[in-house]
């Protein structure tokens, strides 16, 4: 998908679809979560909002397991800094990685920081979880 | 019918949103927010009744609202919000410094 808000929100309309057509409703909150801000990392912070870069994005449905990955055409981050970061009430971003932790049972970033994969288990519901 | 519905009386205003409150509506939302204060809202009731779902664009931009709100002594509620979004909420720590209400109007200061 091209890098705009506009590409994200069709992207999420298919994947509600896909959801729905792979009996997944029950976990559509977290899945919707993951999707929307991975994509949006990848559009904003990775691909810098330029519509000529590419996003790729793949959901996945195993026996028990979802995943979703989404990867971007930029520089990467560092984020074994990141790892385990938790904003500050006040501060207005910085809270994505968090989102990630809590409602993923597994989040694997490739070396470079472009590309995020998820792993959650099917059937748990909406719900988060303080790790 | 509008994805964005704002009813102000004098310094209380109720904003009603229809969409999920993400990065795209919040670009939206932001300006809306920012005038509604400059024109004296001070206490602002926001209503998730119809709202399925909340990123972290969104809750930035409720907690720059709220951040705006407090430097003219004003606070804000959240109203109607399904139990996702709360569980979201509540794991984020924002129940800690909003009042999250079950209906419209429960928000309101006494």
């Amino acid at each position: 998908m091209p890098s705009t808000l506009e590409a994200i929100e069709q992207l999420c309309l298919a994947a509600r679809d896909w959801l729905r057509q792979n009996g997944l409703e029950k976990d559509w909150f977290a899945v919707m979560l993951l999707l929307r801000e991975s994509l949006n990392n990848a559009v904003v912070h990775g691909n810098g909002n330029n519509p000529a870069l590419w996003v790729d994005c793949e959901l996945r449905r195993g026996r028990r397991w979802l995943s979703i990955s989404v990867t971007d055409l930029g520089v990467g981050f560092r984020w074994t800094r990141l790892r385990k970061h938790r904003a500050g009430f006040e501060e207005t971003c910085g809270r994505g990685l968090e989102i990630y932790r809590l409602y993923a049972d597994e989040v694997v970033f490739n070396r470079r920081g472009n590309r995020v994969l998820f792993r959650r288990l099917i059937g748990k519901g909406g719900e988060g979880a303080l790790n | 019918m509008p994805s964005i519905e704002i009813e102000q009386n004098e310094s209380r205003a109720v904003v009603t949103l229809r969409e999920p409150l993400t990065s795209a509506l919040a670009l939206n939302l932001r300006p809306r927010l920012q005038e509604l204060i400059a024109k004296g809202a001070t206490y602002v009731v926001m209503d998730l009744s119809s709202v399925d779902l909340v990123d972290s664009s969104g809750i930035g931009l409720l907690i720059a609202t709220r951040n705006s709100l407090a430097r003219v002594g004003g606070d804000m509620s959240i109203v109607g919000a399904s139990s996702e979004i709360k569980q979201l909420f509540q794991l984020m720590r924002l129940d800690r410094h909003f009042e999250i209400g079950e209906k419209p109007g429960l928000g309101s200061p006494s």
